[in-house]
């Protein structure tokens, strides 16, 4: 049988007897996710979202930010605005599973990934051919409906792809949104990902993807993890062809007892490849952080680069943070380093700043939109940069999260990408 | 304003630093405290600005007769009362300038931007500052020489009533000293400010004029009097004051 429906239904027989997490080094620290009740989410919900429910929702919730999305993804319905290029949208029953072939992930890597398979709605296909240039910003939408969505990115030769994903949600009741990726990036191409995640508190967030970047490819991959009730995502990204560069900046910004397990393997499995993590974590009120970021360079990756640097910022005594860097190198002449550090906000920091009149508040909100703002920087869609930092602002403000984005930032502070070269901090490359 | 301390006394970890300081600070006044390295000046300053992990055990802290023992740090400010710090902290990712703005706003209540700008200009001009400050975070990358003149900076931008600044002249090299000795008179002639400067040398106090100096070792005020003690400071040095000898 070759139809997805055969496939999908083997996928949730597989989910059921899968562990929740394989991976040696990191299953005694995850975040676990209750399978009966995400199987629940996506069996009994109370209505499809509509084509119409999904442009209100967008024109309502986008009406200050002016973001305009390409398409809107739901559940089951979807709506594409105007005719954009070398963008897909497909239905999985359409598609033979010989197609997809190499590109599915395996259920057998991660128990989420059967989960997804087995409820997908909606096979997103993004193509940009070698020489054009895409800018494709797609929204996905939970509301009534939980999201599975797989996204396929292939980029040709010499290309240029800008693509934004904002998830949002307008869910009364317990909803998910799972999304996975595949990407192959073309030689010599150019591609940015920024990834905004605003779900709302009764979302479970659910991610995975798989990237690999051809010889002298460049991907920037932003993801900012601000919404939802939990998050478990795995992203892994290979900069496997020579002189290939990945770039992975990750945010996280936690309250209200939100959880969030991100799992980041970067991989340089070509010489002269360049694979970086950066990770940021800030949490506030009995919130949670598993920032777990690894990476890998076989032998053979000779003049590779990788670095993994987390850190992580804790704003009150009940929030917490697992920082678990980790390298496996098997290559000698390589430059590679990781770095950890989290902590409380500097009690010396908080007086010199209130010492000059800022309250405790507002010195506070001055400092973790200085944390952030380097990674809100790399952002590269601007108003999604703009609207990242509004979320942030709200979130110091209210601790609320999953709301409207607005152009009004605060005081946030918006610095360019450093240039600085990390390994010069230390000590066996200064 | 006019700030007094009276029979001060300051404990860290049970080991008392400050041991019964009087001092009476009023606008317009130029005070100078000068002491051996651990003699207690830093800890009395930053006592007065209300740093939380020094908690007076006996005496007071009065500005304008009114006790300041128990307010907030950033309450202390909004009266008048700055700190220029030792060694200013560095803060990545808050803009200079924006901390700036921040730190206006809580004090005057509200900002006219362009004038902030202006005003931060010339006065960054002033202390021969780079100009490309409004791209830099705070005090971060920032040389020994520049976190001094940037608490400078931050004295005229947010014209308190009485500034204390921790020995701001450590570090920074012969011109950078002339320099700021020079902008911190300007300003305190333009606002009528009273200050208290807290140093070791005195290189920067050739280009001042303190009317009153306070010699300090052991957490007490053991010498106090005018420009005179300089000088004998410079000849016989600390030594000669630890009998407490007025």
């Amino acid at each position: 049988m070759d139809s997805y429906q055969f496939f999908a239904q083997q996928a949730i027989n597989e989910y059921k007897n899968l562990t929740e997490e394989q991976n040696e080094l990191y299953k005694r620290k995850f975040v676990s996710i209750n399978p009966d009740a995400i199987v629940d989410v996506f069996n009994n919900y109370s209505e499809p979202d509509s084509e119409s429910f999904l442009n209100e929702f967008a024109r309502f919730n986008f009406e200050d930010v002016k973001i305009k999305f390409d398409a809107i993804i739901g559940g089951t319905d979807n709506v594409i605005v105007g005719n954009p290029q070398y963008l897909h949208i497909m239905k999985p029953n359409d598609i033979k599973i010989s197609v997809l072939d190499q590109k599915l992930h395996k259920n057998s890597d991660d128990k989420i990934a059967a989960l997804i398979h087995g409820y997908t709605k909606k096979m997103i296909f993004i193509d940009v051919p070698s020489k054009a240039k895409a800018n494709i910003n797609l929204l996905f939408v939970n509301a009534k409906e939980p999201v599975a969505a797989q996204v396929f990115v292939n980029t040709g030769d010499e290309s240029e792809l800008n693509l934004l994903e904002w998830f949002a949600s307008g869910s009364e009741q317990r909803s998910a949104s799972a999304i996975m990726h595949e990407g192959n990036i073309g030689k010599y191409s150019n591609v940015a990902i920024d990834a905004i995640h605003n779900e709302d508190e009764n979302t479970t967030v659910l991610g995975l993807s798989k990237y690999r970047v051809n010889d002298s490819g460049k991907l920037k991959l932003n993801y900012f993890y601000n919404g939802g009730a939990v998050t478990r995502v795995k992203n892994h990204v290979d900069s496997c062809g020579f002189e290939s560069e990945s770039h992975t900046n990750e945010l996280v910004f936690g309250s209200q007892s939100q959880k969030f397990d991100i799992y980041t393997y970067v991989v340089n499995s070509a010489q002269s490849s360049i694979a970086e993590l950066h990770s940021k974590a800030a949490l506030a009120n009995t919130s949670f952080c598993i920032l777990k970021g690894f990476a890998k360079i076989p032998f053979g990756s000779r003049n590779a680069r990788s670095f993994v640097h987390e850190s992580g910022m804790l704003l009150d005594k009940t929030a917490q943070i697992e920082s678990i860097p980790a390298m496996s190198i098997d290559e000698n002449e390589v430059k590679a380093t990781h770095a950890s550090a989290t902590g409380p906000i500097d009690e010396e920091v908080l007086f010199y700043l209130t010492s000059k009149g800022l309250d405790e508040k507002r010195a506070k909100k001055l400092l973790v939109e200085g944390f952030f703002s380097s990674s809100i920087g790399r952002i590269k869609n601007d108003t999604a940069k703009i609207a990242s930092a509004s979320l942030i602002a709200d979130k110091i403000e209210t601790g609320d999260f999953g709301g409207k984005p607005k152009l009004s930032v605060g005081n946030i502070w918006i610095t360019r990408e450093s240039q600085e070269d990390i390994f010069k901090g230390h000590y066996k490359y200064r | 304003m006019i700030l007094e301390v009276k029979n001060l006394h300051v404990s860290i970890e049970n080991k008392e630093i400050v041991k019964g300081v009087n001092l009476k600070v009023k606008e317009g006044e130029v005070h100078v405290i000068m002491g051996h390295n651990g003699s207690g000046k830093t800890t009395l300053a930053r006592s007065i600005m209300g740093y939380p992990k020094l908690k007076p055990t006996q005496g007071d802290i009065l500005v304008d007769g009114q006790s300041i023992v128990g307010l907030s740090v950033d309450k202390r400010a909004k009266l008048g009362l700055f700190l220029a710090f030792q060694n200013p902290v560095e803060v990545e990712g808050v803009g200079f300038i924006n901390f700036l703005h921040n730190a206006k706003e809580s004090i005057s209540g509200s900002v006219n931007t362009k004038e902030l700008m202006t005003d931060i200009r010339s006065n960054a001009v002033n202390l021969k500052m780079v100009e490309n400050l409004v791209g830099r975070s705070l005090n971060q990358g920032f040389s020994g020489g520049e976190k001094k003149k940037a608490e400078v900076l931050q004295i005229g931008v947010l014209k308190p009533k009485i500034a204390i600044l921790d020995e701001p002249d450590s570090g920074l090299d012969i011109d950078a000293v002339r320099i700021v000795a020079q902008n911190i008179n300007e300003i305190a002639k333009k606002t009528g400010m009273g200050l208290v400067i807290i140093t070791h040398y005195s290189r920067i106090l050739s280009y001042m004029e303190p009317q009153f100096v306070h010699v300090m070792t052991d957490g007490k005020i053991v010498a106090e009097g005018g420009k005179e003690l300089i000088e004998k400071l410079e000849k016989e040095g600390y030594e000669s004051f630890s009998n407490g000898s007025k």
